[in-house]
Protein backbone atom coordinates (compact mmCIF):
# COMPACT_ATOMS: atom_id res chain seq x y z
CA UNK A 1 0.00 0.00 0.00
CA UNK A 2 1.04 3.60 -0.43
CA UNK A 3 1.76 6.21 2.28
CA UNK A 4 2.66 9.85 2.04
CA UNK A 5 5.72 10.62 4.14
CA UNK A 6 6.44 14.16 5.36
CA UNK A 7 9.79 14.70 7.08
CA UNK A 8 10.34 17.58 9.49
CA UNK A 9 13.34 19.26 11.11
CA UNK A 10 16.74 17.88 10.23
CA UNK A 11 15.22 14.83 8.55
CA UNK A 12 14.58 17.16 5.60
CA UNK A 13 18.35 17.19 5.07
CA UNK A 14 18.15 13.50 4.18
CA UNK A 15 14.93 13.09 2.21
CA UNK A 16 11.95 15.08 1.04
CA UNK A 17 8.21 14.62 1.12
CA UNK A 18 7.30 11.57 -0.94
CA UNK A 19 5.07 8.58 -1.45
CA UNK A 20 6.34 5.29 -0.13
CA UNK A 21 5.20 1.75 -0.83
CA UNK A 22 4.91 -0.35 2.36
CA UNK A 23 3.42 -3.78 3.16
CA UNK A 24 -0.20 -4.12 4.24
CA UNK A 25 -0.48 -4.05 8.02
CA UNK A 26 2.52 -1.76 8.37
CA UNK A 27 2.85 0.05 11.70
CA UNK A 28 5.22 2.78 12.90
CA UNK A 29 7.90 0.28 13.93
CA UNK A 30 8.06 -1.30 10.50
CA UNK A 31 7.86 2.08 8.80
CA UNK A 32 10.89 3.23 10.78
CA UNK A 33 12.84 0.17 9.70
CA UNK A 34 11.86 0.70 6.06
CA UNK A 35 13.00 4.32 6.21
CA UNK A 36 16.27 3.37 7.91
CA UNK A 37 17.03 0.94 5.14
CA UNK A 38 16.07 3.41 2.43
CA UNK A 39 17.88 6.39 3.97
CA UNK A 40 20.70 4.93 6.10
CA UNK A 41 22.41 8.29 6.54
CA UNK A 42 19.42 9.43 8.60
CA UNK A 43 19.46 6.44 10.96
CA UNK A 44 20.64 8.34 14.01
CA UNK A 45 17.80 10.85 13.79
CA UNK A 46 15.25 8.21 12.79
CA UNK A 47 16.07 6.27 15.96
CA UNK A 48 14.63 9.19 17.94
CA UNK A 49 11.78 10.00 15.59
CA UNK A 50 8.08 9.67 16.28
CA UNK A 51 5.40 9.22 13.64
CA UNK A 52 2.20 11.24 13.67
CA UNK A 53 -1.09 11.13 11.80
CA UNK A 54 -3.84 13.73 12.07
CA UNK A 55 -1.73 15.62 14.63
CA UNK A 56 -1.41 12.71 17.06
CA UNK A 57 1.58 10.45 17.57
CA UNK A 58 0.99 6.89 16.44
CA UNK A 59 1.21 4.15 19.00
CA UNK A 60 3.15 1.01 18.10
CA UNK A 61 -0.06 -1.02 17.91
CA UNK A 62 -1.74 1.22 15.35
CA UNK A 63 -1.84 -0.12 11.82
CA UNK A 64 -1.40 2.30 8.95
CA UNK A 65 -3.85 2.52 6.07
CA UNK A 66 -3.61 3.09 2.34
CA UNK A 67 -3.01 6.78 1.50
CA UNK A 68 -2.29 7.78 5.10
CA UNK A 69 -0.19 10.92 5.45
CA UNK A 70 2.48 10.35 8.06
CA UNK A 71 4.42 13.22 9.62
CA UNK A 72 7.88 12.42 10.93
CA UNK A 73 8.64 14.12 14.25
CA UNK A 74 12.37 14.13 15.04
CA UNK A 75 13.53 15.59 18.38
CA UNK A 76 12.16 19.10 18.67
CA UNK A 77 14.01 22.38 19.20
CA UNK A 78 11.49 25.16 19.68
CA UNK A 79 11.51 27.86 22.31
CA UNK B 1 -5.23 34.73 19.56
CA UNK B 2 -3.09 32.57 17.30
CA UNK B 3 -0.62 30.43 19.22
CA UNK B 4 1.71 30.15 16.22
CA UNK B 5 2.44 33.23 14.17
CA UNK B 6 4.64 34.43 11.35
CA UNK B 7 4.23 38.00 12.61
CA UNK B 8 6.28 39.62 15.39
CA UNK B 9 4.81 38.90 18.80
CA UNK B 10 3.25 42.01 20.32
CA UNK B 11 4.60 41.53 23.84
CA UNK B 12 2.97 44.64 25.28
CA UNK B 13 -0.43 43.64 23.95
CA UNK B 14 0.01 40.11 25.19
CA UNK B 15 0.86 41.36 28.67
CA UNK B 16 -1.95 43.90 28.85
CA UNK B 17 -4.46 41.30 27.68
CA UNK B 18 -3.72 39.33 30.83
CA UNK B 19 -4.40 42.06 33.35
CA UNK B 20 -7.10 41.24 35.87
CA UNK B 21 -8.11 42.70 39.23
CA UNK B 22 -7.89 39.16 40.60
CA UNK B 23 -4.25 38.77 39.54
CA UNK B 24 -1.71 39.69 42.20
CA UNK B 25 1.11 38.28 40.10
CA UNK B 26 1.64 38.33 36.35
CA UNK B 27 4.80 36.72 34.94
CA UNK B 28 6.03 37.32 31.40
CA UNK B 29 8.72 35.19 29.78
CA UNK B 30 10.07 36.28 26.43
CA UNK B 31 12.52 33.92 24.75
CA UNK B 32 14.45 36.13 22.32
CA UNK B 33 16.90 35.48 19.50
CA UNK B 34 20.43 35.87 20.90
CA UNK B 35 23.39 37.12 18.86
CA UNK B 36 25.64 34.20 19.75
CA UNK B 37 25.51 30.51 20.45
CA UNK B 38 28.47 28.63 21.93
CA UNK B 39 30.86 31.38 20.88
CA UNK B 40 29.58 31.70 17.34
CA UNK B 41 27.87 34.78 15.97
CA UNK B 42 24.23 34.23 15.08
CA UNK B 43 22.51 36.31 12.40
CA UNK B 44 18.95 35.09 12.87
CA UNK B 45 16.81 32.02 13.53
CA UNK B 46 14.10 30.30 11.58
CA UNK B 47 11.35 28.20 13.10
CA UNK B 48 9.06 25.70 11.44
CA UNK B 49 6.50 23.31 12.82
CA UNK B 50 3.91 20.66 12.20
CA UNK B 51 1.31 23.30 12.87
CA UNK B 52 -1.91 21.40 13.67
CA UNK B 53 -0.13 19.25 16.22
CA UNK B 54 1.94 22.12 17.63
CA UNK B 55 -1.11 24.35 18.13
CA UNK B 56 -3.05 21.58 19.80
CA UNK B 57 -0.15 20.70 22.09
CA UNK B 58 0.55 24.29 23.13
CA UNK B 59 -3.13 24.75 23.96
CA UNK B 60 -3.12 21.54 26.00
CA UNK B 61 0.08 22.44 27.85
CA UNK B 62 -1.31 25.85 28.78
CA UNK B 63 -4.64 24.37 29.89
CA UNK B 64 -2.92 21.75 32.02
CA UNK B 65 -0.76 24.43 33.66
CA UNK B 66 -3.81 26.59 34.36
CA UNK B 67 -5.48 23.71 36.16
CA UNK B 68 -2.39 22.48 37.99
CA UNK B 69 -1.32 25.90 39.28
CA UNK B 70 -4.81 27.36 39.70
CA UNK B 71 -3.97 30.22 37.35
CA UNK B 72 -6.30 33.04 36.54
CA UNK B 73 -5.10 32.96 32.96
CA UNK B 74 -2.18 31.89 30.77
CA UNK B 75 -1.10 32.17 27.17
CA UNK B 76 1.81 31.02 25.04
CA UNK B 77 2.60 32.32 21.55
CA UNK B 78 5.43 30.96 19.40
CA UNK B 79 6.90 32.53 16.28
CA UNK B 80 7.40 30.69 13.01
CA UNK B 81 9.58 31.74 10.12
CA UNK B 82 12.52 34.12 10.43
CA UNK B 83 13.12 35.71 13.84
CA UNK B 84 15.75 38.44 13.89
CA UNK B 85 18.12 39.26 16.75
CA UNK B 86 16.39 40.62 19.83
CA UNK B 87 12.95 39.58 18.66
CA UNK B 88 10.84 37.24 20.80
CA UNK B 89 10.65 33.70 19.46
CA UNK B 90 8.26 32.64 22.18
CA UNK B 91 6.28 34.52 24.83
CA UNK B 92 4.44 33.12 27.81
CA UNK B 93 2.30 35.08 30.24
CA UNK B 94 0.84 33.54 33.38
CA UNK B 95 -1.33 35.26 35.96
CA UNK B 96 -2.38 34.10 39.39
CA UNK B 97 -3.55 35.46 42.72
CA UNK B 98 -0.02 35.12 44.12
CA UNK B 99 3.33 35.27 42.33
CA UNK B 100 4.63 31.80 43.21
CA UNK B 101 2.12 29.95 41.08
CA UNK B 102 2.59 32.33 38.14
CA UNK B 103 6.39 31.85 38.21
CA UNK B 104 6.26 28.08 38.50
CA UNK B 105 3.58 27.66 35.87
CA UNK B 106 5.43 29.92 33.45
CA UNK B 107 8.62 27.89 33.78
CA UNK B 108 6.75 24.63 33.41
CA UNK B 109 5.08 25.84 30.23
CA UNK B 110 8.33 26.93 28.54
CA UNK B 111 10.09 23.72 29.54
CA UNK B 112 7.31 21.61 28.08
CA UNK B 113 7.04 23.68 24.90
CA UNK B 114 10.79 23.40 24.27
CA UNK B 115 10.87 19.64 24.79
CA UNK B 116 7.53 18.39 23.53
CA UNK B 117 5.98 20.59 20.85
CA UNK B 118 6.84 19.80 17.20
CA UNK B 119 8.71 23.01 16.41
CA UNK B 120 12.18 23.02 14.87
CA UNK B 121 14.77 25.78 14.90
CA UNK B 122 17.48 26.53 12.37
CA UNK B 123 20.37 28.80 13.29
CA UNK B 124 21.94 31.01 10.64
CA UNK B 125 25.50 31.92 11.62
CA UNK B 126 27.66 34.83 10.53
CA UNK B 127 30.21 32.43 9.01
CA UNK B 128 27.59 31.30 6.50
CA UNK B 129 26.77 27.98 8.10
CA UNK B 130 23.24 26.86 8.88
CA UNK B 131 22.46 24.32 11.58
CA UNK B 132 19.41 22.76 13.14
CA UNK B 133 19.00 23.72 16.77
CA UNK B 134 20.24 21.49 19.54
CA UNK B 135 17.72 18.76 20.06
CA UNK B 136 16.83 16.48 22.90
CA UNK B 137 16.69 12.90 21.61
CA UNK B 138 13.66 11.08 22.83
CA UNK B 139 12.69 13.64 25.44
CA UNK B 140 9.11 13.63 26.65
CA UNK B 141 7.86 12.05 23.48
CA UNK B 142 5.62 9.66 25.38
CA UNK B 143 3.51 12.61 26.44
CA UNK B 144 2.33 13.05 22.86
CA UNK B 145 0.53 9.78 22.82
CA UNK B 146 -3.21 9.77 22.54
Amino acid sequence: MKLKIIPNGNLKDYFSEQFLEVPEGCNSILLKEILKEKFPESNQTLSHTLFAKNSFVLTESETLSQNDTIYLIPPVSGG
Amino acid sequence: MKLLTLEPIQVDLLLSSMKSIEAGGIVLFSGNTRNSNQGRSVLYLEFESYEPMAERMIAEIVLEAKKKWNLIDAICVHRLGRVDLGEPAVCIVTSSAHRDEAYKANQEIINRVKHEVPIWKREFFEDGTIEWGVQCPGCAHESHLK
